[in-house]
């Protein structure tokens, strides 16, 4: 078959590719990550007493040691704040930290403890990749599915 | 200019769905005992998920290739769509626009196939679509159920089912809800109007009304008429046909994820089963026939059959203390205006081709 270059041809080529990045686009905006804000001890490092965390602007939230709690967010990059109160003067002094998270990461983990002991280190020794427990079962009643055409009609 | 009479036994008959739907109504909305802004959330809710799906049936019409019940295979590519979206944690908007993206070169596979069978049983095109329908759906099962996890990749635990392949039976798509219908926020007396999703609603209408303008338009709304004259006058019957059919599955792809967002929640393996059928006995309840749909009936009918679905388990209950006994009845109804529909079409068929007959042997004597 005899390929055309005609006028016809590259308008359609055009409009395969606007659309092929426009689904590159909208992989990258929409693409959600789970961040873990993690104040369990690390290694020698001991867990806060006690802290605020928000992400992008989010409610605060109160960190207690041995607390572990996730903030869902779009896209891949965000900027974590932290907020504390210095024993010394008594002032509430907060950082804001600028992170990336890789595109194909799902959930990253952050360790506050080791971030607040060095905050100069880099982003991969107190921001690591997190991968949940999957627990997999080949028990019959676990792999059941509902095949019946009329279990939909309630949703209508 | 003198305005033809109307004859009001004929207008009955006509539109004997939609009075019958209409005088349904009227008797149970005081029986269910629902509030105006109840019935009005539910209406406009209802409208703005119903709408696409339902607008897709109108080009087959268009194209003489009657009620389309192979849309259900665009659903199914909407549904693929929605559940590899929901693998790579795409939310939002953005998931809804690139399920429809992964949904439209499924949907185009899928309508060709369609087209190509029903071009292969002319006269036959609803019976055949509606087999093709089932068909499909085990391929579906068969590629959800088996290939996705094994051969395809799906990597979310909370997808895939325990021992490794398969999807599960339901998908939340809790990060998309109704994130169209929520885009821009308006209220109309207490109910929440989902004005994007309209706005997107108003645009394929006004697509459709291009559409039958064009040439392509032209040629399916000639196609649907005679398809002998069409062929003699240099349209390509079977192409123009596939194309109709094409568009039709593209666009249920489209309506389906719509539809998906509004609820929030993928039944993996029943969500599309039953969408033909409901889409179609709106669209009838809405005045429309095999051979004839427009926007109007699309509307009508939605809002009808609608605030019947919405009503009818209440008034079950109320009048015999059964909401089960609703549920029976808004399902057997819907089937039955189906059936209501298709008899009455034939019987104005017959009804035409008699007239014809006798009007022939007229002039031949």
């Amino acid at each position: 078959m005899k390929l055309k270059l005609s006028r016809r041809f590259f308008i359609r080529l055009a409009a395969i590719v606007v659309i092929l990045v426009l689904a590159v686009v909208m992989f990258f905006i929409g693409k959600q990550h789970t961040i873990l804000i993690d104040n369990n001890r690390a290694g020698d490092i001991k867990a806060l007493d006690y802290f605020e965390v928000s992400v992008d602007g989010s409610p605060l939230l109160d960190m207690a040691p041995m607390l572990r709690e996730q903030f869902l967010v779009t896209g891949q990059k965000h900027t974590i704040t932290i907020q504390w109160e210095d024993e010394a003067s008594g002032q509430m002094l907060a950082v804001s930290v600028n992170v990336k998270i890789p595109l194909t990461q799902d959930m990253v983990l952050m360790s506050v403890p080791t971030f607040m002991a060095d905050m100069n280190q880099p982003q991969s020794v107190w921001l690591t990749p997190f991968e949940a427990q999957v627990v997999t079962s080949t028990a019959a009643e676990d792999n059941a599915v509902v095949l019946d055409d009329t279990a939909s009609f309630s949703s209508f | 200019m003198k305005r033809p009479q109307v004859n009001p036994k004929e207008l009955l008959i006509n539109n004997l769905v939609p009075i019958l739907f209409i005088v349904i109504c009227i008797i149970g909305i005081p029986l269910s005992g629902y509030s105006g802004t109840y019935l009005l959330n539910e209406i406009l809710s209802r409208l703005g998920r119903n709408s696409f799906l339902v607008l897709s049936l109108l080009i087959p019409v268009m194209a003489g290739m009657g009620l389309n019940f192979g849309m259900t295979l665009g659903a199914m590519a909407g549904q693929i769509g929605l559940i590899f979206v929901s693998d790579w944690s795409i939310v939002g908007i953005p998931g809804m626009v690139l399920a429809a993206i992964i949904s439209v070169p499924i949907s185009v596979i899928l309508g060709y196939m369609c087209g190509t069978i029903l071009n292969r049983a002319k006269g036959r095109e609803m019976v055949t679509s509606y087999i093709i329908g089932f068909f499909m759906n085990g391929v579906y099962q068969l590629f959800v159920l088996y290939f996705m996890g094994s051969i395809i990749p799906i990597k979310s635990s909370a997808l895939v089912l325990p021992r490794g392949y398969g999807i599960r039976n339901t998908v939340n798509l809790e990060s998309m809800r109704k994130s169209l219908d929520n885009l821009i926020p308006f209220n109309i007396f207490g109910a929440s109007v989902p004005l994007a999703t309209f706005i997107l609603v108003a645009l394929f209408c006004l697509f459709i009304v291009w559409f039958r303008r064009t040439k392509l338009g032209q040629d399916m709304r000639a196609v649907g008429q005679d398809m002998e004259v069409a062929r003699q006058a240099g349209i390509k019957v079977e192409r123009t046909r596939v194309l109709s059919i094409i568009l039709s599955t593209v666009f249920a792809g489209f309506g389906m994820i719509i539809y998906l967002q509004n609820i929030g929640t993928l039944n993996t393996y029943n969500s599309h089963s039953q969408i033909g059928m409901f889409s179609i006995a709106a669209l009838l309840v809405g005045g429309a026939s095999v051979d004839k749909a427009n926007i109007r009936n699309v509307f009508i009918g939605i809002i009808l059959f609608h605030l019947m679905f919405t009503i009818a388990p209440t008034v079950g209950r109320n009048l015999i203390g059964e909401a089960q006994l609703g549920e029976y009845f808004r399902v057997f109804v819907s089937y039955g205006v189906i059936t209501l529909a298709l008899v009455l079409y034939e019987m104005r068929k017959r009804r035409a081709e008699r007239i014809a007959l006798e009007r022939g042997e007229e002039v031949v004597a």
